[in-house]
């Protein structure tokens, strides 16, 4: 199947390295991003790391906290890219985190499912046609493996 | 009213005061879901089915707007798992 890897950062979060540009494409960097499946948007990043990149300042959002509160963050307009494949969204900034992540609309935009194996060590990103073709092959018929049978 | 549109707690506060008086109503009953964004200058809305297209259309007709953007029927427009409340209104201080 089509894969992206990605890897377990020093924090032991799923990561995989991305670009984010901004207007002017030779500020454009490499982020290693956390894959972060209870963020539904597209990027989060410090709002510092930002400002190099010559993102485009659109307004502000509101925002759902995991304790159920609301807050305000400022939004901005990037261009994410994986190797040949980019996407444009929207990315929140944030005032105080230090880490760049990327959410469930990030696979939705890049047509993405994930696979995380922290005891294999395995992070990958597979393509979802790929993956719905092979969640569609049928079980393998009982007896059907090469193994011998056990007496 | 005369709204600091430099501090970002003001626009997002603005925005989400024309939200509600003035589109919730209809938008909840008919667009649950999209999203829109508010031009706090002008009070106008734009909606979409994601935040770039919503973005996309204010774009169209505003190339200058101070922008809020409101997930339609949800008290945000994204969740977020990780953050702490950190106060947003020291960035252009």
């Amino acid at each position: 199947m089509p894969a992206w890897t990605g890897s377990f950062g020093k924090s032991g979060s799923p990561s995989l390295r991305i670009t984010i540009a901004g207007v002017f494409r030779d500020s454009r960097q490499e982020f290693d991003a956390v894959l972060d499946t209870g963020f539904t948007g597209f990027i989060a990043m410090p709002v510092i790391q930002a400002f190099p990149l010559g993102l485009i300042l659109f307004g502000t959002t509101t925002v759902v906290l995991a304790d159920g509160s609301t807050s305000y963050r400022l939004t901005a307009f990037c261009t994410a890219s994986v190797g040949e494949h980019e996407e444009p969204g929207v990315v929140i900034l944030e005032p105080v985190s230090t880490q760049v992540l990327i959410g469930m609309d990030f696979l939705k935009r890049f047509k993405k499912g994930l696979v995380v194996s922290p005891g294999l060590g395995l992070v990958a990103l597979v393509d979802e046609a790929a993956m719905t073709e092979r969640l569609r092959e049928p079980p393998e018929e009982p007896g059907a493996t090469d193994e011998p049978a056990s007496s | 009213m005369n709204p600091n549109l430099s501090d970002p707690k003001v626009i997002a506060e603005l925005g989400e005061k024309i939200y509600a008086d003035r589109y919730r109503t209809e938008y909840e009953a008919n667009y649950r879901g999209q999203f829109v964004v508010i031009d706090v200058e002008t009070g106008k809305a734009y909606r979409g089915q994601s935040p770039e297209e919503a973005y996309a259309v204010a774009r169209q007709d505003v190339s200058h707007g101070t922008f809020h953007l409101i997930k339609i029927g949800e008290p945000g427009a994204y969740r977020v798992s990780y953050s702490a409340n950190a106060r947003v209104d020291w960035v252009f201080r």
